[in-house]
């Protein structure tokens, strides 16, 4: 990606038709040639087995049984079993093959999506929320995973079946084949009706259900608020309308299927009879070339030709499904991510930690410009607090100086190199961040401690948790450092949680730190630990705090108040508060009434 | 199978359509059984003998059955949704009307997401049972019954050389359905355990860039997707050996028949149409031990499914509505009293309240501050009564609150809480929660109180803006403002503050402080608190520590008579002079 391009905005959605999905989702597995060529073998022999075991029981019936030949009818029943036994391998090969290419390529699907997700800037993430990206990883692969694996498989065994009872039938008699296959048209335009107004019904169905499981989990989520209002009769009766409305839709569209079968059964019914009637008259007023074997034959031949031609027709709605996952997977898969390293960015390795912001201009939307030319020095060493109501563009700072989003206009360097011609690695490596959410992995502690530098030792590491004053209550829990944490809430507090952050990033021991303020409620003593954690982080470092209470802040080297796209005032505690403006107005408010 | 029996009072608001698809499914059976018959009969008495009338006999007969067949197969597939799809929406409501009736105890133990899981997964696998399980485990074992009948009266010779083969597919069905069913469930585990890896990494996005730990999660993903692959794999062996096997044991059958029976046939023993007939009833018998395979997975599931149901619907209201209860209404003055209260949740091995006395006069304030932990949410939870106290009492008016009507009672007592979870929909919808018909100049009023008009304002379609899941846009503060703005229009008796103002900047809680005054004058008001500055100018204030009031005052005295309160002030100027 050039760099003229690294500011964008990103390209319109691109609209791939069911053909180009599928051509891509081939490509995944035409990798695997060796495998499906395997598979390919395997399936022609299960092919081969199904088809000729009809034609040599017709053999026998009619050559054998019917003029009392024991012995020829022995030989046809060993050239059977042999049959059975071809049949037999091919099915498990098949089986065992095919599975293997579509968890290969199910696998690939998912590391490939992965590992892009990996690359994509914050900017796609603020866009898409975390239950859109699952989606796609989850659910999106899944469905494909479906289409692509037995489905395709049994689609392609049906058409090789449907080839080989139609080159059986032909071969021995053009005009009962005919008759055996005149019924497929009806079916073909039976099949395609009913698909048109079975999707309709399925989509009502499906987004029926979507609003039900949507409206549910809020409900369910608000419960203390429905009862703390006393209004859960109106909540239950709303629950009653959408349960209603999706029972009625799933019921509307089991109606189209259940008469889709049924169909499709008296159909085929229908070239059987069509086969036996006019099988028999043939033989009965015939020149005799259609003997009772022939017909018992296709009597047989009838039935195993309609079951591939129903699987085949039931193939649609999975294709369907599939090639709209494809469609979502690919639209992430070819996201390109906005911000990568410039062709000649340079390594860092540690910085002296001096950060320049020159007439700055940055929005997260094109509309709504946030830093409008926004100049800030800050020496390495010094503490910059950021204040300012929410919204405003407090976390803005950090986030262009850790490159997560792209400056529209002017400079931004670090130690005088602009960031953008530095790796973002080692940009990054640089910096270390206590995030507000005091977000750690469902991991052992010791692991979630180590995640800024993967090779501490247990010594470095419990040196890291005793300067964020968080060994004491580390070594009071039943496992220690090996104790696992569950996501969410749970085990541990969400003060403790937010010490181990703080350890996190001491153990990490970036040159630039970046402490976003929890907001959460903690108590006094706690936070007091918490508040000397954070001195003993910010030692010897160049650190951006971002503000929601005052009292962390007194002592910063400037205090920067944000708002109106820009700094409203700048100085340290004591020039702010003779100069009487807002922040003087803030420290006023909450220390007097 | 208590469960199921169970679940079968659930189909009887549905009987008629059940009957009508249990009938239509035996009809459906009958003519599956009938049709080899024809057939045998189109080839011994009509294609045989050379007889037309034969063959348009049984060509007929065999268009009738597959019209008779495809009207009763609609019929049975119809009528079993429809039955079903009724259970499951009675099902659906009963958890959910439980749900929203369980007391705050139930809630704190269980997370939404098994709640869902419950509503939607549990409530399928039962519907699925009723809907299509139940009645093919009765249509497989009457096609199984009835085939092995038909075989023994055709040619029992016949029938007990191919009957050789059944206990051969049965034991290897046995086989693979028991071990299949664990290996799934590693696969699930697995499949689990990547999604995880997957959301946190989404989650904690921000923390992977900014540790640049992407290649390390890359590996980490990876190595997992690897080990899913081999599960995958391994189950992949067992589908791939068992289901042609069965096959192939099915096609010897045939073989056995065909070898066999045209041996008897030469010898004038069977009729060539009984042995066509006889091969197609093999294939009859295949397909139910199939089905029963795949229906004990279907009814584990539905069993274990109803297990959960019913374990919540069994599950007991602690909090219940006293019968003829006492309105409480907005014109009383509002009293609270707690006399001797203690509480301790459910399951507990301790009190987390100990003999809280304290009285809340109409127009007065009483806050409470303390360590977490130290029982303060705990003792504003038990007057709209989210728990109900393990001892002592708690009064209104002179009246427990336990007498009152519950509704009454909750609508009079509003709570601000601090973790505040709103719904989609337009910011004004989400202040009109507690009262739908409210009038906008009411939800302007509340919002400008609770200094929430200004940003309202400032969003692009003002009051209509919609907020999204989880109230996700906008900011704790702003969610903060909306909570007070909702319980400020309806225009309780009673106001709880729990923490309310956290997460809202000192100017703004200044702001919404003055705002309050009138209304805090004429109510009776609870507040909990972190911030000396929130309860400073209260003249009851209940210092706590584990459970019990330790100190009580205005902050004066409180200064003098309480260390704790001391610690408190002195640990927070040192905060702001740090």
């Amino acid at each position: 990606m050039s760099q003229k391009e690294e500011n964008q905005p990103k390209k319109p959605k691109r609209t791939r038709t069911d053909w180009d999905v599928f051509r891509r989702l081939l490509s995944y597995i035409t990798n695997e040639r060796a495998l499906l060529s395997i598979v390919f073998v395997a399936l022609l022999m299960q092919t081969a087995g199904t088809a000729l075991g009809p034609a040599l029981i017709g053999q026998a019936v009619d050559q054998f049984i019917i003029v009392d030949d024991r012995a020829g009818l022995a030989r046809t029943m060993m050239l059977l079993g042999g049959t059975y036994l071809i049949g037999y391998l091919g099915f498990m090969g098949q089986i065992f093959f095919m599975n293997m290419v579509s968890q290969r390529l199910l696998k690939k699907l998912r590391g490939d999506i992965f590992a892009h997700v990996q690359k994509l800037s914050m900017g796609y993430f603020f866009k898409h929320g975390t239950g859109d990206l699952m989606s796609r990883l989850v659910n999106d692969t899944g469905a494909i995973g479906t289409l692509m694996g037995q489905q395709l498989i049994q689609s392609l065994g049906s058409v090789f079946g449907l080839v080989a009872v139609l080159i059986a039938m032909f071969t021995q008699n053009v005009q009962l084949s005919i008759v055996t296959i005149l019924v497929i048209p009806i079916m073909v335009i039976l099949t395609w009706q009913f698909s048109i107004r079975s999707r309709a019904a399925y989509k009502e169905s499906r987004e029926a259900l979507g609003k039900l499981s949507a409206d549910l989990e809020e409900d369910l989520s608000t419960i203390k608020e429905a009862q703390s209002f006393a209004v859960t009769e109106e909540v239950i009766n709303h629950f009653r309308r959408d349960n209603a409305h999706n029972r009625d839709a799933n019921i509307r569209a089991a109606g189209i299927t259940a008469a889709f079968a049924p169909l499709m059964d008296v159909l085929s019914t229908l070239a059987t009879v069509l086969v036996a009637g006019y099988g028999g008259y043939l033989a009965i007023f015939g020149d005799g070339t259609v003997t009772v074997g022939l017909v018992v034959a296709f009597l047989s031949y009838a039935q195993q030709f309609f079951r591939p031609v129903q699987l085949l027709s039931n193939l649609y709605t999975t294709m369907q499904a599939a090639f709209a996952a494809g469609d979502r997977v690919f639209d992430l898969l070819d996201a390109e991510p906005d911000i990568v390293d410039r062709a000649q960015a340079q390594t860092i390795n540690t910085a002296d930690g001096y950060v320049q912001f020159k007439d700055v201009v940055f929005g997260y939307t094109e509309e709504k410009i946030i830093l409008n030319n926004v100049s800030l020095d800050v020496q390495p060493g010094q503490m910059i607090a950021f204040v300012g109501e929410t919204g405003s563009g407090k976390s803005t700072f950090v986030n262009l100086l850790g490159r997560f989003y792209d400056i529209n206009a002017g400079s931004l360097t670090l130690d005088g190199i602009d960031v953008r011609d530095l790796t973002l690695t080692s940009l990054r490596q640089q910096i270390g961040e206590v995030p507000q959410n005091s977000f750690l992995f469902s991991d052992t502690i010791a692991n979630n401690l180590r995640y800024g530098r993967r090779d501490a030792t247990q010594s470095e590491v419990e040196a890291a948790a005793q300067a964020a004053m968080a060994h004491d209550f580390i070594m009071e829990l039943p496992d220690g450092y090996e104790t696992v944490l569950t996501s969410g809430a749970g085990s541990i507090s969400q003060g403790q949680r937010q010490l181990l952050c703080i350890a996190r990033a001491i153990l990490a021991d970036p040159r630039i730190l970046i402490l976003d303020e929890a907001t959460s409620n903690i108590d006094t003593r706690t936070e007091r630990l918490v508040q000397q954690a954070i001195d003993n982080l910010l030692k010897n470092r160049t650190a951006f705090v971002i503000a929601h209470r005052l009292s962390t802040i007194r002592h910063a080297s400037q205090i920067v108040v944000i708002g109106d796209g820009g700094i409203l005032e700048q100085g340290n505690h004591e020039q702010l508060v003779t100069a009487g403006g807002y922040y003087a107005g803030l420290i006023k408010a909450q220390t007097l009434d | 199978m208590a469960v199921i029996k169970r679940g079968f009072q659930y189909l009887t608001p549905y009987w008629t359509f059940a009957v009508g698809a249990f009938i239509s499914m035996l009809l459906v059976t009958a003519t599956n059984l009938y049709v080899p018959q024809l057939i045998q009969q189109l080839i011994d008495e009509g294609i045989e003998l050379e007889n037309w009338n034969g063959i348009l006999f049984a060509t007929g007969g065999l268009l009738l059955m597959a019209l008779i067949r495809g009207v009763f197969s609609f019929t049975n597939t119809y009528w079993s949704e429809k039955s079903s799809q009724g259970i499951a929406f009675d099902l659906r409501n009963e958890l959910f009307i439980k749900f929203e009736t369980l007391s705050f105890s139930f809630h704190d133990t269980h997370q939404t997401g098994q709640l869902m899981t419950r509503t939607t997964s549990d409530v399928e696998a039962v519907r699925n049972f009723f809907a299509q399980g139940l009645l093919q485990l009765i249509s497989a074992i009457i096609t199984f019954i009835g085939s092995i009948a038909i075989l023994l009266l055709t040619d029992w010779r016949l029938a007990l050389a191919v009957l050789t083969t059944v206990p051969v597919i049965i034991a290897i069905f046995f086989f693979l359905f028991t071990r299949m069913g664990p290996l799934f469930g590693k696969v699930q585990k697995l499949l689990g355990q990547l999604n995880n890896i997957l959301q946190e990494n989404i989650a904690g996005v921000r923390v992977v860039k900014s540790f640049t730990a992407e290649p390390f999660e890359a590996a980490r993903y990876q190595n997992q997707n690897e080990r899913l692959y081999k599960q995958n794999i391994e189950v992949s062996r067992y589908f791939a050996t068992g289901f042609p096997t069965v096959f192939l044991l099915s096609n010897i059958g045939t073989l056995i028949v065909i070898w066999y029976g045209g041996n008897l046939v030469i010898s004038d023993q069977l009729q060539l149409g009984e042995l066509i007939a006889f091969n197609s009833y093999l294939s009859y018998l295949l397909t139910p031990i199939f089905t029963l395979g795949g229906l004990s997975q279907q009814l584990a599931s539905a069993t274990a499914s109803g297990n959960r149901l019913f374990e919540i619907l069994d599950t007991e209201i602690e909090i219940t509505n006293p019968t003829n209860g006492i309105k409480l209404t907005h014109h009383q003055p509002g009293q609270v009293v707690f006399e001797n209260v203690s509480f301790r949740y459910q399951g507990a091995e301790e009190d987390v309240l100990t003999n809280i006395s304290f009285t809340a006069e109409p127009g007065d304030t009483v806050a409470l501050i303390g360590a977490t932990g130290s029982g303060k949410s705990s003792i504003v939870n038990l007057v709209p009564r989210f728990y109900d106290p393990t001892a002592g009492r708690i009064t209104i008016d002179g009246h427990d609150v336990r007498d009152y009507d519950l509704d009454s009672l909750r609508q009079q007592v509003g709570s601000c809480l601090q973790e505040v979870t709103l719904r989609s929909g337009s910011i004004r919808d989400n202040i009109a929660f507690g009262k739908p018909d409210a009038t906008f100049e009411q939800i302007v009023e509340a919002a400008k109180t609770a200094q929430a008009h200004d940003f309202i304002m400032k969003q692009p379609n003002g009051y209509d803006t919609e907020v999204g899941e989880r109230g996700s846009g906008l900011s704790g503060g702003q969610r903060q403002r909306i909570a007070i703005a909702r319980v400020m229009l309806v225009h309780p008796r009673i106001v709880i503050f729990d923490d309310s103002t956290s997460a809202l900047d000192a100017e703004t809680e200044l702001k919404l402080k003055i705002a309050l005054r009138p209304f805090l004058k004429k109510h009776t008001s609870i507040i909990i608190a972190q911030r000396i500055s929130t309860v400073r100018t209260v003249q009851q204030i209940l210092v706590l520590d584990k459970g019990r009031v330790i100190a009580r005052g205005n902050h004066e005295e409180l200064l003098a008579t309480s260390p704790l309160y001391y610690d408190i002030v002195k640990s927070q100027l040192e905060n702001d002079e740090a």
